[in-house]
C-alpha cells in the first residue's frame, strides 16, 4: 500500500515536556484520515511538524516518499500539499481572488489559471470584490480550504476544519471534503474533535493520546469493533449469565439486571430459553456502539498509549 | 523568491490605508515644513529670499526611518499575527527566501517613500523664494545617502519582527528602537557638534560617538550628510550584513505556533 505521510518514532518536546512520544502514523494515499485525540494529545504539533512550522526533536517522517532529514526535496514535496493549521489564514483586507493570488505566489506558479474553478468548487464564485475579513466563519474556511488546495495538492491536512460552523457549514465543508477525495483524488488528514462527522466521512482512523497513537484503523475495522448488540434487561443475572455460557452466546454485562448480547440470536428463541431457565427477559433493545463511545472507550484508563 | 516579492508589492497595493498614509505623511509634512519656516522666518523679520529648502531635507528623512519601523512592524508583523506566513512555508519556501523577500520588500518601501519626499521638495522649492542652496548635484549624493541608509534601517527593522514575529514584542520592539535611536543620536549630535562649538566630551567618548556618527546608519538621516563616501558605505554595509545574518539565523531556528 502506497502513503503519503508515515511517520518513524516522531519526538517532540517543548522544554522538559514531551508533546510527541514516538509517534507512528501511515496515511494511505487516497484516504480520508480522521485524527482523533482529546486537546493536548498532540494533533496540532504534528501537523506542525509536517508544515515545517516546527521540527522534531527526534525521529522522522515520509511526505509523499521524502524523507524528513533531506529537507532540500523536502521542500520540494510541500510544493504538492496544502494545510489550514488551526485558524484559516487568510489575508483580510483583499477579496478571495486576491487571497488565491497570493498563494499562487507563494508557489510560484507562472499564471492564475484555475483560480475560478477553484473558488466554484468552494462556493465562493460570486463573493467579487469583498474584503475576506467580511466573511462569514464558514466562507473563510472555505476560502482557506481553497488557499490549500492551491497548486492542485495530493495531500491536504486539515486541522479542525469545521470548528465554530453551523450545522449548514458542517454539511457544506463535508460535501466539499468527499468531493476532492473522490472527484480528485486528493488525500485528506482531518483533525477534529467532531467525532459524529468524521465518521461520516473517514475511510481511516487514528487514534492520539499523550503523544502517541493509541491505535490506527480503517474505517471498516472501526465498524466492526462498534458492534452491534441487543441491549436486553432481565430478572435473574445469575441465571441470564449461566444459561448464556450454556448456549456459549458472546454477552457482557452491565448491571445487575442489563447484559449486552452480541451474538446474532433470534429474541424470541432467547426469551424462551430463558423463561425456562427461569429468568424473564424484560425488554430488548438494538444498540450500535458510536464513535464516541468507541474513542472513549479506548482512551479510558491511564496507560493506553503504544509502546514503540 | 521573486514571485513571493512579487506577492508581497501587491499585497502593499491592496493596502489602501498604508499607502495613502505614506502619501499623507510625504505630502502633509513637507508642505507643513515649508509652511512653518516661512512663517516662521517672516516673523523673525529674515529675508525670505534666505528661506531655502534643502538645507532641511534631513529632518524628513529622519522621519521616514520612524516611518519604516512602524511599517514593517505593522506589515510584515500581520503576516504573523495573521497566520499568512503558515501558508508560505507549508508549501515548502525557504525561510530564508521568505526573510530576504520581506527584507528587500521594506528597503523597497523605505526607497520610494524618500524618493517620494525627494520629489515633493524639488517642487516647494520651486514655490519658495529661497529655492535650492546646494547644487543639484550635491542635493542628489545627499538623497542618495538617505535612500541607502533607510535601506539599511529597512532591514533592520525587518530582522528584528522577524526575530520576535507572531509576539507583541513585534510591534513593540521596532518602535522602542527607533525611539532610543532617535534620543541617543540627538544626545550624540548635541555633544559633537555644540551650538556654541565648545564640547565637555572626555576624548574616548569623543572618539566613541565620532565612530557612532561615522558608521550608525540612523546619525546618516540626521541633518545633512558630513562624513565621506567609504565610510556611509561601510556603516551601511555593516549594518545591513549583520541584520540579515542575525535574522537569518534566528528566524530559521524558530519554532512558529
Amino acid at each position: 500500500m502506497e502513503y503519503v505521510l508515515k511517520t518513524d518514532n516522531l519526538c517532540k518536546n517543548y522544554r522538559r515536556v514531551q508533546v510527541l512520544k514516538n509517534l507512528n502514523m501511515n496515511i494511505p494515499k487516497g484516504s480520508i484520515y480522521g485524527f482523533v485525540g482529546r486537546n493536548g494529545a498532540g494533533k496540532t504539533t504534528l501537523i506542525r511538524l509536517i508544515c515545517g512550522l516546527q521540527k522534531p526533536t527526534s525521529g522522522s517522517f515520509d511526505l509523499l516518499g521524502v524523507n524528513s532529514q533531506n529537507t532540500k526535496e523536502l521542500s520540494t514535496a510541500r510544493e504538492r500539499i496544502g494545510a489550514i493549521i488551526e485558524n484559516p489564514a487568510i489575508y483580510k483586507n483583499m477579496t478571495a481572488v486576491d487571497n488565491l493570488k497570493m498563494q499562487y505566489l507563494n508557489l510560484g506558479l507562472p499564471d492564475y489559471e484555475g483560480i475560478d474553478e477553484l473558488l466554484e468548487l468552494v462556493g465562493l464564485s460570486d463573493t467579487g470584490k469583498k474584503h475576506a475579513g467580511h466573511f462569514s466563519l464558514g466562507m473563510r474556511q472555505r476560502l482557506a480550504i481553497a488557499i490549500a488546495l492551491c497548486g492542485n495538492p495530493d495531500f491536504i491536512i486539515l486541522d479542525e476544519p469545521v470548528n465554530g460552523l453551523d450545522p449548514e457549514g458542517i454539511i457544506e465543508i463535508r460535501e466539499l471534503i468527499l468531493k476532492l477525495n473522490h472527484e480528485k483524488g486528493i488525500t485528506i488528514l482531518i483533525s477534529s474533535h467532531i467525532l459524529d462527522e468524521l465518521s461520516r466521512i473517514a475511510t481511516h482512523y487514528g487514534f492520539i493520546d499523550n503523544g502517541c497513537i493509541v491505535r490506527e484503523m480503517s474505517a471498516e475495522e472501526l465498524e466492526k469493533e462498534c458492534s452491534k448488540c441487543i441491549r436486553i434487561k432481565i430478572s435473574d443475572s445469575e441465571i441470564f449469565a449461566r444459561t448464556m455460557d450454556e448456549q456459549h452466546i458472546e454477552y457482557k454485562m452491565i448491571d445487575d439486571s442489563t447484559a449486552d448480547v452480541f451474538s446474532d440470536v433470534t429474541i424470541s428463541k432467547l426469551a424462551i430459553t430463558l423463561a425456562n431457565a427461569g429468568c424473564e427477559l424484560i425488554k430488548a433493545e438494538e444498540k450500535d456502539e458510536s464513535l464516541e463511545s468507541f474513542y472513549l472507550s479506548l482512551l479510558g484508563g491511564e496507560n493506553n498509549a503504544e509502546n514503540a | 523568491m521573486p514571485k513571493m516579492l512579487e506577492g508581497d508589492i501587491k499585497r502593499f497595493c491592496a493596502s489602501k490605508r498604508v499607502w495613502i498614509a505614506i502619501i499623507a505623511l510625504t505630502v502633509s509634512y513637507a508642505i507643513f515644513y515649508a509652511v512653518v519656516f516661512f512663517l516662521v522666518y517672516r516673523a523673525m523679520d529674515v529675508d525670505i529670499n534666505d528661506i531655502t529648502v534643502d538645507t532641511n531635507i534631513g529632518s524628513f528623512a529622519e522621519v521616514v526611518s520612524v516611518f519604516t519601523a512602524g511599517f514593517a512592524a505593522i506589515f510584515t508583523a500581520g503576516d504573523f499575527t495573521d497566520g499568512t506566513i503558515k501558508n508560505r512555508l507549508a508549501v515548502g519556501n525557504k525561510r530564508s527566501s521568505i526573510f530576504l523577500s520581506a527584507c528587500i520588500f521594506s528597503a523597497i518601501v523605505s526607497a520610494a517613500v524618500q524618493l517620494l519626499d525627494a520629489l515633493v521638495l524639488i517642487i516647494i522649492s520651486l514655490i519658495l523664494p529661497g529655492g535650492f542652496s546646494m547644487p543639484l548635484e550635491i542635493f542628489l549624493v545627499n538623497i542618495s545617502v538617505y535612500i541607502y541608509s533607510g535601506c539599511a534601517l529597512a532591514v533592520f527593522f525587518t530582522a528584528l519582527v522577524f526575530i520576535f514575529g507572531g509576539t507583541k514584542a513585534a510591534y513593540i520592539i521596532p518602535a522602542i528602537t527607533a525611539l532610543a535611536f532617535k534620543v541617543t543620536s540627538t544626545v550624540i549630535l548635541n555633544y559633537l557638534y555644540p551650538p556654541d562649538g565648545v564640547s565637555n566630551l572626555s576624548d574616548i567618548k569623543i572618539k566613541a560617538y565620532t565612530v557612532i556618527d561615522r558608521f550608525v546608519p540612523f546619525m546618516y538621516l540626521q541633518g545633512t550628510p558630513r562624513w565621506d563616501g567609504m565610510s556611509y558605505a561601510t556603516g551601511i554595509a555593516v549594518l545591513t550584513v549583520i541584520s540579515l545574518a542575525v535574522g537569518l539565523i534566528v528566524f530559521n531556528r524558530r519554532e512558529l505556533s
